[in-house]
C-alpha cells in the first residue's frame, strides 16, 4: 500500500504513476504554447503584468548578475531581466518543454535580446549548471508542475550562489474566506476560456486543479527551509491568490 | 500587497513615457550608459511613498521599492524637486532650493546634465508620423503661438512693473531701494558708533 502511494503522484486531481506526470504536463504545455501568452492576459485580465514586474522588483538583479529564469517558457521574465544585467551579466531561460522554449526563443529574438539570453531544454529536478552559477533564480508559475517539487528546489539551491536569492512565484492559497470562494467561481471559468481561445479546455481544467493541488505559503516556506535556503518569506499578492517565496543561499 | 501591485501599477506609464522620451534621443542611450547601475531615490514631503529611480544601460525604471541602498535620496516637496530637475542651469548648489540631499551629488548632477542635454527632434518625430507637409505647418502654427506667448508674457510683466512702480506707485524704485539701503546702512554704523561710546562712559 506505501509503495503504491510513493509511487503516484496527483496530475491535477488524478493520481498517476510519478513516472508519467512529466509526460502529461508536457502534452498540456504543448498544446498551450502558441497562445499561452494570450491566455494569461485573458484568464488573469492583464494583472499577470504587475504581478510579474512586482516581483522583478523584489529580485535585486543588477547589472553584471546571471539570472536563471526557470521554467521560463515563453520568456516574460528573461524579457524583463535582460535589461537590468546589461552586457555584463547574463539571463538563462531554461524549461523543460520544447514547445514552450520555441516561442520564448522566437520572442526573444523579436526583441533583439539573443545576445543576453541564452536558452536551454532543463529538468527542474536535476538542473544541468555547475554549483554556485546564479545569482538570481526565478521559477514562476512553474513549480506546481514539477513532479518532484523538493528536489528542484535541492537543485535550485544547489546552482545558486552562496548570497544569492531564489524567488518562486506562484498560485497560492487566498487569505479571506470570500475572496478564495469568489476566486473558485473565477477559475471555474478558465477551461471555458480555454475552450473559446485554443479550442482546449483540459489543459485549462488541469490549471484549475494543480493550483488547488498546490502547497500553501507556509508549507512551500518549510519546503524550502529544508530545501536549505534560509531567511525565507513570502509576499502575498492579490490577497494570497498568487505568492512570491523569497528564500536565501548563505 | 496588493497595494504594492497598485503602486506599481500607477508609477507604470510614467516610466513609459520617461523611457518614450528618452528613446527619441539616441544619444541620451549612450550618456544613460554612464550611470547604469545607480539608483536615485526621492521623498515626497506628505508623501508616504517613495519613489526609485534605477538606472539601467538603456532605460530608467521607476518602483515603488527597492532592494539596496539608493545612490542618492532627494527630499523635497514636488514643485521644489521639479523645478531642479528642470532647471536649465547646469545644479551647483541646493541652496534655496527647497530640497536636501543625501548620498552621491555627483549622480544627481549627472541626471540632471542627461536631462539639461535631452535634445528632441520633434519635428524629425512627428514628420514620420503624419508626413512632412502637415509637420511643417504644426511646427510653424507652435512656433508661431510661442513667440507670441512669450511677447505677451514679457508684455504683461513689463505692464505690472510700470504700473506697481511708476503709476500706483506701490512699490519703491530701484534708486529708491538703493537710497534706503544706504541710509538703513549708515544709521546701522551709527548706532554701532553709539552703542561704543555708552560701553566706554560705563567704564
Amino acid at each position: 500500500m506505501n509503495d503504491n502511494k510513493q509511487d503516484t503522484t496527483h496530475f491535477g486531481y488524478r493520481e498517476v504513476p510519478v513516472a508519467a506526470k512529466a509526460g502529461l504536463v508536457g502534452q498540456v504545455f504543448h498544446a498551450v504554447a502558441g497562445k499561452y501568452d494570450l491566455m494569461n492576459d485573458v484568464v488573469s485580465i492583464g494583472t499577470h503584468r504587475l504581478i510579474k514586474r512586482f516581483t522583478v522588483e523584489l529580485s535585486a538583479v543588477r547589472i553584471g548578475h546571471s539570472v536563471l529564469d526557470l521554467a521560463g517558457g515563453t520568456g516574460d521574465f528573461s524579457l524583463l531581466f535582460a535589461p537590468l544585467v546589461g552586457n555584463e551579466g547574463r539571463v538563462v531561460l531554461a524549461d523543460i518543454n520544447e514547445s514552450m522554449v520555441r516561442v520564448g526563443r522566437d520572442r526573444i529574438i523579436d526583441a533583439g535580446m539573443p545576445g543576453r539570453i541564452t536558452y536551454t531544454l532543463a529538468n527542474a529536478e536535476c538542473l544541468p549548471f555547475a554549483d554556485d552559477s546564479f545569482d538570481c533564480i526565478c521559477i514562476a508559475y512553474g513549480l506546481r508542475n514539477v513532479t518532484d517539487k523538493d528536489a528542484a528546489l535541492r537543485s535550485m539551491q544547489r546552482v545558486c550562489k552562496p548570497g544569492g536569492r531564489v524567488l518562486v512565484l506562484e498560485f497560492s492559497k487566498p487569505r479571506s474566506e470570500l475572496l478564495g470562494k469568489a476566486y473558485d467561481l473565477y477559475s471555474k471559468l478558465w477551461p471555458l476560456a480555454g475552450k473559446l481561445v485554443m479550442n482546449d479546455s483540459a489543459s485549462y481544467q488541469y490549471l484549475v486543479e494543480s493550483i488547488r493541488m498546490h502547497p500553501d505559503q507556509e508549507t512551500l516556506k518549510e519546503m524550502m527551509l529544508n530545501a536549505g535556503f534560509s531567511r525565507v518569506h513570502y509576499h502575498n499578492v492579490m490577497g494570497g491568490i498568487c505568492a512570491i517565496h523569497i528564500g536565501y543561499r548563505d | 500587497m496588493s497595494v504594492a501591485l497598485l503602486q506599481s501599477a500607477m508609477l507604470l506609464p510614467l516610466e513609459l513615457a520617461i523611457n518614450q522620451m528618452l528613446a527619441l534621443d539616441p544619444a541620451s542611450q549612450a550618456r544613460l550608459a554612464t550611470v547604469a547601475g545607480n539608483t536615485l531615490a526621492i521623498e515626497l514631503h506628505k508623501f508616504a511613498l517613495p519613489v526609485f529611480i534605477s538606472v539601467h544601460p538603456d532605460k530608467l525604471r521607476l518602483s515603488p521599492r527597492h532592494e539596496g541602498v539608493a545612490t542618492a535620496t532627494l527630499i523635497g516637496t514636488p514643485i521644489a524637486l521639479a523645478g531642479l530637475l528642470l532647471r536649465r542651469q547646469p545644479l551647483t548648489t541646493l541652496q534655496g532650493s527647497g530640497v536636501e540631499i543625501r548620498g552621491s551629488t555627483g549622480f544627481v548632477q549627472s541626471l540632471q546634465q542627461l536631462l539639461l542635454q535631452l535634445h528632441i527632434d520633434w519635428e524629425f518625430h512627428l514628420g514620420r508620423l503624419i508626413g512632412d507637409v502637415p509637420t511643417q505647418l504644426t511646427a510653424d502654427s507652435a512656433r508661431a503661438a510661442g513667440d507670441y506667448l512669450q511677447r505677451t508674457a514679457q508684455r504683461v510683466r513689463e505692464e505690472i512693473s510700470d504700473f506697481m512702480l511708476e503709476e500706483g506707485r506701490l512699490l519703491p524704485s530701484t534708486a529708491e531701494q538703493e537710497r534706503f539701503a544706504e541710509d538703513l546702512q549708515t544709521l546701522g554704523l551709527r548706532i554701532d558708533r553709539a552703542a561704543a561710546r555708552v560701553a566706554m562712559l560705563e567704564r
